[in-house]
């Protein structure tokens, strides 16, 4: 343990093999809730085969679902001064160390102001983050056989709007502190060879809403269209098949169901549903998500 | 440096997206693109399937009418792939005996990125992050009809195109996280590529009419993981 020190043995042994993985320029960060709805805590469990990465950002769960925002720039990480206690000799007793901080900058078509709105909502969460590195290695704490995100000072998020101007592009500066009880000796790395996966590859979900819905006994019709787009006219969500929806009641998923795409992001889902009958549909394509419920 | 520089410039062209999404309008008989990239009128595109088309027509980033190859061909729509371009490195004497003899076929060998051989760089040590930064000078080229066109023609059909390949090779560097983020690149355009002589007359660099741009831009390269 580094942040006070162990009594029971001396000084450290300091030798090191020849060929140590050190992560380079951080690059992005995965958002992780620290504990999933169910009670445990979200990890990687390092004694089995990787997990699908895949999976961990298309998670149904939220609260197990892993978040990757976009690539920063000029990203710094500086750690505040150690507090020391001084007495009049001049004698220096520990206190504790210098919280660490993160500032970052998302730039340009990163920067819209509605990615801003859903970052501000992360303050309520505990959570804590991957690091992941220009070389795509993803940096986590090690505790146990386990790689758990670095715990984040969630109260301490914040990100802010920063508007074009005649020399810079628009931006979304992030900052926070990390938990100033996380030890950084335990901060070790999955490389992109043993993960199958270059972390920077990874994009968070894209949130679909249903608008303009019209419901009958033997269809459901309506408009899926993205968060992102102008005033007028939302990016529309365009070319899903039936595959991309999963149509379920209070009894489990229901199939066979049939949704054709009329127009560009215009939806009919066709069963022949049950009178005052509450059902959800939900979609399902990777990269996004979405649902809606109404009573038949 | 872990590997050769023009190795890794041909990997950034490699990587360069040369797709674009079209969506087909039956009414107006075209397909609609937001992106038409480096595309020009006679050359080929493929769609998904691997069924070819000939550009009849476009504008720039609203549409395209393409031709099928084979009749039978649905009309064109999806991810349409336009063609590679092929990479040469070298001196221009090497480049240009290089690139003449491989095949006679001017379509199947442009359009052409040419990485100027003239490879100098600058390492770092251990308290860097980085691995290498480099002045690059790349020339992206493309066939042009030095009989038919006047200079705006060969501006706005061959200029035009490469400057937008340009930005499919910054893109592809940007996507790279390995690549610092570039902060300005220059382009030179050439109406027509080769050298004015003093009697007017011009002498080619490589053996074809060509026109296109060059880029100039410093590529830097952060260290990778150590191989044990």
């Amino acid at each position: 343990m580094s942040l006070g020190c162990n009594c029971d043995s001396g000084l450290s042994n300091t030798g090191r093999p020849n060929c140590v993985p050190i992560q380079s320029v951080t690059s992005k960060l995965i958002l992780v809730p620290l504990k999933a709805n169910d009670g445990t805590l979200n990890s990687i469990d390092l004694s089995l085969p990787v997990p699908n990465w895949l999976d961990l950002v298309n998670e149904l769960d939220a609260s197990k679902r892993w978040f990757p925002l976009p690539a920063f720039e000029n990203v710094e990480l500086p750690k505040a001064d150690t507090t020391f206690e001084e007495a009049n000799s001049g004698r220096m007793v520990f206190i504790r160390q210098g919280k660490r901080s993160f500032a970052g900058e998302l730039w340009s078509e990163d920067s819209s102001p509605t990615l801003l709105g859903k970052l501000q909502n992360n303050r309520c969460v505990d959570f804590g983050v991957f690091i992941v590195d220009v070389n795509g290695n993803l940096v986590g704490s090690k505790v146990n056989g386990f790689l758990f995100p670095i715990p984040v000072d969630n109260p301490s998020f914040d990100p802010k709007y920063m508007f074009a101007t005649d020399t810079t592009t628009s931006k979304i500066m992030v900052a926070f502190d990390f938990d100033r009880l996380f030890d950084e000796s335990t901060m070790y790395m999955v490389t992109p060879t043993e993960a199958g996966i270059n972390f920077n590859e990874l994009e968070g979900l894209v949130d679909v809403n249903f608008i303009n819905t019209s419901e009958t006994l033997t269809d459901i019709t309506f408009d899926a269209v993205l968060d992102y787009g102008t005033a007028y006219n939302p990016i529309k969500f365009v070319g899903a098949t039936s595959a991309d929806f999963q149509l379920s009641d209070a009894g489990g998923i229901l199939s066979p169901i049939m949704v054709t795409e009329y127009v560009d992001g215009t939806y009919t889902l066709s069963f022949a549903f049950s009178a005052t009958m509450q059902y959800t549909i939900t979609i399902i394509k990777t990269g996004f998500t979405g649902s809606y419920t109404w009573t038949a | 440096m872990k590997q050769d520089l023009s190795n890794i410039i041909h990997q950034i062209v490699l990587d360069i997206d040369n797709t674009i999404e079209g969506t087909f309008d039956d009414v107006l008989n075209r397909t609609n693109v937001c992106k038409t990239k480096w595309i020009r009128k006679g050359k080929k595109v493929t769609d998904s399937d691997g069924n070819e088309y000939v550009v009849a027509d476009f504008v720039t980033d609203e549409w395209i009418v393409a031709v099928p190859v084979n009749v039978s061909a649905p009309p064109l729509e999806g991810i349409i792939t336009i063609g590679v371009p092929y990479f040469i490195t070298g001196t221009p004497i090497s480049a240009n005996r290089e690139w003449t003899i491989v095949t006679n076929d001017v379509t199947a060998k442009t359009p052409i990125v040419w990485y100027l051989d003239f490879i100098r760089f600058k390492e770092f040590g251990r308290e860097s992050t980085i691995e290498f930064e480099s002045d690059l000078r790349i020339f992206f080229l493309d066939e042009t009809d030095v009989r038919n066109y006047y200079t705006q023609d060969h501006r706005d059909n061959v200029v035009k195109p490469m400057t937008e390949l340009v930005h499919g090779f910054i893109d592809s560097v940007e996507r790279n996280r390995v690549f610092k983020r570039i902060e300005d690149f220059e382009i030179l355009t050439f109406s027509r590529f080769g050298v004015e002589k003093e009697n007017g007359m011009f002498q080619s660099i490589l053996d074809a009419d060509l026109s296109g741009v060059e880029l100039r831009l410093m590529l830097v390269k952060y260290k990778e993981n150590c191989k044990c």
